[in-house]
């Protein structure tokens, strides 16, 4: 769970299992990388809070109907039966995280992970209304004043305000969020969507304002089994330690090599900007999520110097022991793990795309009764089932019942009906043959249902006729 | 935590607890909720002769909670196992 606890409570032991933690006051960074991340803060937030209001026909384009149990998605209805797309689409993010890492580390870590983006975010409003780095660890270090609360509390409020938004656009997945908007005006929400925005709020509250790296470095089962994933020729991002060192402070006129250093100045600008607090220049360490902030920092640097950039820069452990130029580097992108990976990735997400263009609009499930067969008139046997129609396209259709598998066998009374657009109904059938078919016992049968407007939209489904012996 | 507290949420047993036992468990739990409610209708749910859910929401809800709780359980168990009260040492 994610929430922050309350203030320590009595009894409460530490256990000595990681350094304390210092609280992290990353100094706020630009350059290119930056750049990118806010772009995909952009782009991936405009999804997320853009897509509840957008609508298809005359109802949501994305919903997700529990209540009815229905999914929409664009024009396509899907119903709890249609699973094996969601396992599919999961199955896909696994293999493009998969991808993604052997190329180039922690890409969705670093740019578009929900705990990335929402802190950059939270950074933001933070860095707005306490000041930059050096301000805010003044502010946390004195006594509590008007002036401090004031800020504090404006803080929280504009948090509280965005997490609360969050929410509301969380539940707007699973409620028109016209709908849901509406309720919360005039305070009728349901106990569970109340219940939910405010779960889901305070879990974006909790993580992007308290938690941030901590979920990254305790919480996170990716970053724990990432380095499965990881080979030579996987582009991380990496201190250039022969170039850099011996590290020292000197002025910019000054000759390095005359001085007998390396080109970092030991300005520390890569650790004031790393969310997760670490220096770099150690060497790749777990806690690093791939946000390249040290590099941005790095290059202003060398530039400041007149050096050249790419001190810290992404590459892979192979070009840095055989000395590799960029160009050299990134052919090495093909080798087999990036293709195998590509690979399955290509054809999972064309079987998925496929199915779904392909699969039937309509769905039949029968059940027989729980009477087994019996007599009737003129000596014919008699079966009843009750037959679930499931029409997932948008149009109502009329649909006829046939049935087979046994000599003269016939359906019995109605066979056609009505289902309404994306309906679900539950019929009765009668099926009746005459006497001497068939064996005494089970006997194998078949249903097929067709649209009477289009024969090409069917279904089948198999079930037994029992004979009484 | 407050930014005064000297020790972070992460840091204290509480915390290594959320972390480590429940967090997971919550995981499963949403993947669990979605894979039962798909496959079973809990209008269709009858337990011990009751009906549970007056709106398929609060079945939903409920039933998530209740796989939550099991699957903290079991997590707690590993946790208490692992390395006695105190919880993995790493």
């Amino acid at each position: 769970m994610s929430e922050p606890a309350s203030q320590g409570q009595p009894g409460d032991v530490e256990v000595a299992l990681y350094e304390v933690r210092k609280k992290i006051y990353p100094r706020a960074v630009t350059g290119l990388f930056a750049g990118w991340r806010w772009a995909l803060v952009w782009f991936t937030q405009l999804l997320f809070y853009g897509l509840p209001w957008l609508s298809w026909g005359d109802r949501p384009m994305v919903l997700f109907d529990l209540e009815a149990r229905r999914f929409y998605l664009l024009g396509i209805v899907l119903y709890p039966q249609d699973f094996i797309y969601l396992t599919g689409l999961l199955v896909i993010s696994a293999l493009s995280l998969f991808l993604f890492t052997a190329v180039a580390g922690r890409l969705w870590c670093g740019y578009a992970c929900p705990q990335t983006v929402y802190t950059e975010i939270f950074m933001w409003v933070e860095r707005k209304i306490e000041g930059d780095r050096s301000a805010r660890m003044k502010l946390d270090k004195s006594p509590m004043s008007g002036a401090k609360f004031s800020r504090k509390a404006a803080k929280h409020v504009a948090w509280v305000l965005i997490a609360l938004w969050t929410g509301i656009t969380f539940v707007g997945y699973f409620t028109p969020i016209r709908e849901l908007l509406g309720a919360i005006v005039t305070l009728s929400t349901g106990p569970w969507q109340t219940f939910w925005v405010l779960f889901y709020g305070f879990a974006t509250w909790g993580n992007a304002g308290f938690m941030r790296e901590q979920v990254c470095k305790y919480m996170c089962p990716y970053a724990r089994f990432q380095s499965a994933m990881f080979d030579k020729d996987t582009m991380i991002i990496t201190y250039d330690a022969a170039r850099g060192e011996p590290r020292g402070s000197r002025s910019k006129k000054a000759d390095p090599a005359a001085l007998g250093l390396g080109a970092c100045i030991d300005c520390s600008l890569c650790v004031q900007v790393c969310p997760t607090g670490i220096d770099i220049r150690k060497g790749l360490q777990y806690e690093c999520i791939g946000c390249a902030a040290c590099i941005d920092a790095c290059d202003q640097v060398m530039d400041k110097m007149s050096y050249p950039r790419g001190l810290i820069r992404y590459t892979t452990e192979n070009a840095m022991a055989e000395g590799l130029d960029t160009r050299a580097m990134l052919r090495r992108v093909a080798r087999p793990r990036v293709l195998v990976y590509s690979g399955i990735l290509l054809a999972v997400t064309l079987a998925l795309f496929a199915h779904l263009l392909l699969r039937s609009p309509i769905k039949l499930d029968v059940i027989p009764d729980r009477s087994l067969g019996r007599e009737v008139e003129e000596g014919m046997i008699e079966n009843t089932y009750r037959l679930q129609f499931i029409n997932s396209s948008e149009t109502a259709r009329r649909f006829l019942v046939k049935v087979d598998g046994i000599e003269s066998i016939f359906v019995a009374g109605q066979t056609a009906f009505e289902i309404g657009p994306a309906g679900v109904r539950m019929v009765p059938v009668t099926v009746r043959t005459k006497p001497g078919n068939g064996k005494p016992g089970s006997n194998p049968i078949r249903f097929e249902v067709r649209a009477e407007d289009d024969e090409s939209v069917s279904a089948s489904a198999k079930s037994t006729f029992f004979v009484p012996r | 935590m407050t930014p005064a507290d000297p020790k972070p949420i992460g840091e204290r047993r509480i915390g290594r607890f959320m972390m480590q036992v429940l967090w997971p468990s919550f995981l499963m739990a949403a993947v669990a909720v979605g894979v039962f409610f798909s496959m079973i209708d809990p209008q269709e749910l009858v337990f011990i002769g009751v009906h549970l859910a007056d709106t398929r929401e609060a079945a939903y809800t409920v039933g998530f909670f209740l796989f939550w709780a099991l699957f903290a359980a079991s997590s707690a168990l590993t946790w208490v196992l692992t390395c006695g009260p105190d919880g993995p040492k790493d």
